[in-house]
This record gives C-alpha cells, sequence and structure tokens, in this order.
C-alpha cells in the first residue's frame, strides 16, 4: 500500500491513500480514501483512443440539474481551441420506452426521464468521434434501501482533470449520498490527477510497509 | 397500431418490446425467436448475464454478456455508449416454434466489470423484440 502526500500538505493532514487498486482487462480500477470518504475510479484500457478516459463514479441522488449545471461549465473547460470540431450532445432516456431523446434541460423533461446523459465529441480529422466529457446520472436511484454506486458519473480524458476539479468536486459534494466534504473530495481528485501523471512534480511518494 | 401494456412488456403492431431496466425485470415471456438488446446508458463496463428457463424442462440456458475484450461482445461493446451503442444477441430456443410456446427469461444478473458485489446495474437497459408475434404473451409473476 503507498501512502501518497502531496507537496507541501500541512504536517498532521489526513493524508489520501489508494485503498484498492484493481487491474482488469476493462481498465485499472480505483479506490482513493481519506477521513472515511471514498471516491471511485476507473481508468479505462484502450486500444483504439489515443488516450483512455477515466471515470468517476458515486452514489449521486436525483439531481438533474446539478449535473447539467456542471456540464455547462465543464464543457467550455475540456473545448480545445486549437481545434478539431466537437459537439455536444445532450439525451435523456424515457422511462416508459427506454429511447433516447434530445432534450432542452427543461425541469418539465426531467419528469418523463430515468438517465441522462450529456456529452462532448470531439471529432478527429477522419471524422471519427470521441467523447472528450461525459456526465450521466440515474434518475430512479435512491429510491430504495440500496443505494448503488454507479448511480452517477463523469468520464473525462486525464489532461482536463486539473481544469474539472472544482466543479467536479462541488458536483460530487452536492449530490453524493455519502461524500460530502468538498475538501476530501478535492484531495482525492488531485490523488487521482497526480496517479494519472506521476510525472507531476506536485506528486511525492512515500512507501509504507 | 394496437398498442397496449402486458406487466413489463408493451406490445406494439407485430413486435413485442419489453422494456424495463435491467434491475427491475425479474421474467417475462417470448416465443420460440427472440432477441435481447441490452444497452448500457453510462460509461462503466458491467458483466450481465440473462438465465432463460425453457418449457421442456431442460436446465435454464445463461446467455452471457462479459467484460472480457476475447468476448465478442465486449469487443463491440466496451461500456462507452458513443462506441458500442447497443449489442444485440438472438437466443434461439430448440425445438419447434410452436403458437404457444413460452419462453421465460428468469432472471437477469448484472454487475460492475471489476467484480464488485452489491451494485445495482440499473444503468442498463433491457430491451426484448420477438419475431414472429406470438399468439400469447403472458407474464409469470412469482
Amino acid at each position: 500500500m503507498l501512502m501518497c502526500q502531496h507537496a507541501g500538505a500541512t504536517a498532521g493532514a489526513s493524508m489520501v491513500r489508494i485503498a484498492d487498486e484493481a487491474p482488469t482487462r476493462a481498465g485499472t480500477w480505483l479506490t482513493f480514501e481519506q477521513s472515511g470518504e471514498e471516491l471511485y475510479a476507473l481508468v479505462h484500457s484502450s486500444d483504439e483512443e489515443p488516450e483512455p478516459g477515466v471515470t468517476v463514479y458515486w452514489p449521486a441522488m436525483r439531481s438533474p440539474s446539478r449535473f447539467l449545471s456542471f456540464f455547462d461549465v465543464a464543457s467550455k473547460r475540456v473545448t480545445d481551441r486549437s481545434d478539431r470540431l466537437s459537439f455536444e450532445r445532450r439525451i435523456l432516456f424515457d422511462r416508459d420506452s427506454g429511447e433516447p431523446q434530445d432534450f432542452d434541460g427543461s425541469e418539465e423533461s426531467f419528469d418523463l426521464a430515468d438517465f441522462i446523459r450529456l456529452e462532448r465529441i470531439s471529432v478527429g480529422a477522419e471524422g471519427n468521434e470521441h467523447p472528450i466529457l461525459v456526465a450521466w446520472a440515474n434518475l430512479d436511484s435512491g429510491g430504495g434501501p440500496e443505494i448503488p454506486v454507479d448511480a452517477g458519473g463523469v468520464l473525462f480524458q486525464p489532461r482536463h482533470l486539473r481544469g474539472l476539479l472544482q466543479p467536479l468536486s462541488d458536483l460530487i459534494a452536492t449530490t453524493s449520498f455519502e461524500m460530502t466534504a468538498i475538501g476530501d473530495i478535492a484531495a482525492m481528485l488531485g490523488e487521482l490527477d497526480a496517479y494519472l501523471r506521476p510525472d507531476s512534480d506536485s506528486r511525492k511518494y512515500e512507501a509504507v510497509g | 397500431m394496437t398498442r397496449k401494456r402486458i406487466a413489463n412488456f408493451i406490445v406494439e403492431g407485430d413486435v413485442v418490446v419489453g422494456s424495463k431496466s435491467a434491475a427491475q425485470l425479474q421474467q417475462g415471456a417470448a416465443n420460440a425467436k427472440h432477441r435481447v438488446k441490452v444497452i448500457n446508458r453510462s460509461t462503466l463496463p458491467y458483466d450481465i448475464v440473462l438465465k432463460c428457463k425453457l418449457p421442456d424442462g431442460k436446465p435454464p440456458r445463461a446467455l452471457s454478456y462479459s467484460a472480457s475484450p476475447d468476448n465478442e461482445w465486449q469487443a463491440r461493446w466496451n461500456g462507452v455508449w458513443t462506441q458500442a451503442p447497443e449489442q444485440t444477441q438472438r437466443l434461439d430456443v430448440h425445438g419447434p416454434p410452436a403458437s404457444n410456446q413460452r419462453l421465460w427469461i428468469s432472471e437477469v444478473h448484472h454487475r460492475l466489470a471489476n467484480g464488485a458485489s452489491g451494485h445495482s446495474g440499473s444503468n442498463l437497459f433491457v430491451i426484448i423484440t420477438a419475431n414472429p408475434l406470438p399468439i400469447d404473451v403472458c407474464v409469470d409473476v412469482i
């Protein structure tokens, strides 16, 4: 087990640790822990994409407007000005038929949906589409005794995490059934950033045991 | 076009469509041939097993979707919806497709592809279609 500490952290501050790191064919599943809070992430494995994505997921309560607000901010931050075309796609899935349909983001449209998916798609030189940001939420979760840990999530490219850290921390803190301490969430996302970019100067490892 | 709801299924014209999230679909009925479509609406990969109870008393057949890249379904469905939006698998029941033959989908199991238990997986949407139209469509309630 590695104990990870950001450079500059104050002495005695609670440290983020990697509670679980499980590589599988689908990717590497990670659990970060601090002060009893846990953050889950999957680093996707892919042979096709130039930069595999990362999905951070958590037991989200029904809060479509917060996911929409997050996406409005995040979508601008991941758009590469040098660019490559990109576009947005906002989809809700009808509760009865399961069919996907575009939506306008109004509160009324959410009443008909049990799932929303918000995407920023980058278009390559050959016309191939590649999602660089996906925010999704199961709107029917949390109603029963079991709170699904995969009720909400955000997929992003690792190079965008620093720009998304604040709005993503805020989204998780305000929608999670379990994690509410935004400082702890931000620290765990910061550790995820250091994990994804081990050559970053902000990381210092201390091996334990 | 006639449209009505039978338990968890919607019958429309000559196609029987079952549309419920995987977390809610418990059992159903279809004719000798049917098609199961599983749509993953999230960006996380899942392992899915559909178990079907056959009217001839044989052991249930299991139709598996695995997160393994060696499996053809994973090769086309890696959990990111925009890359592989839906997968379709036809489950054939051996024997004559009698009009009154019924097939029960007895169980739907799903979990995150890291093998962790306790995740509902209701980000999956299961659609069942049947062709030809069964004379009788019923749902057993256990």
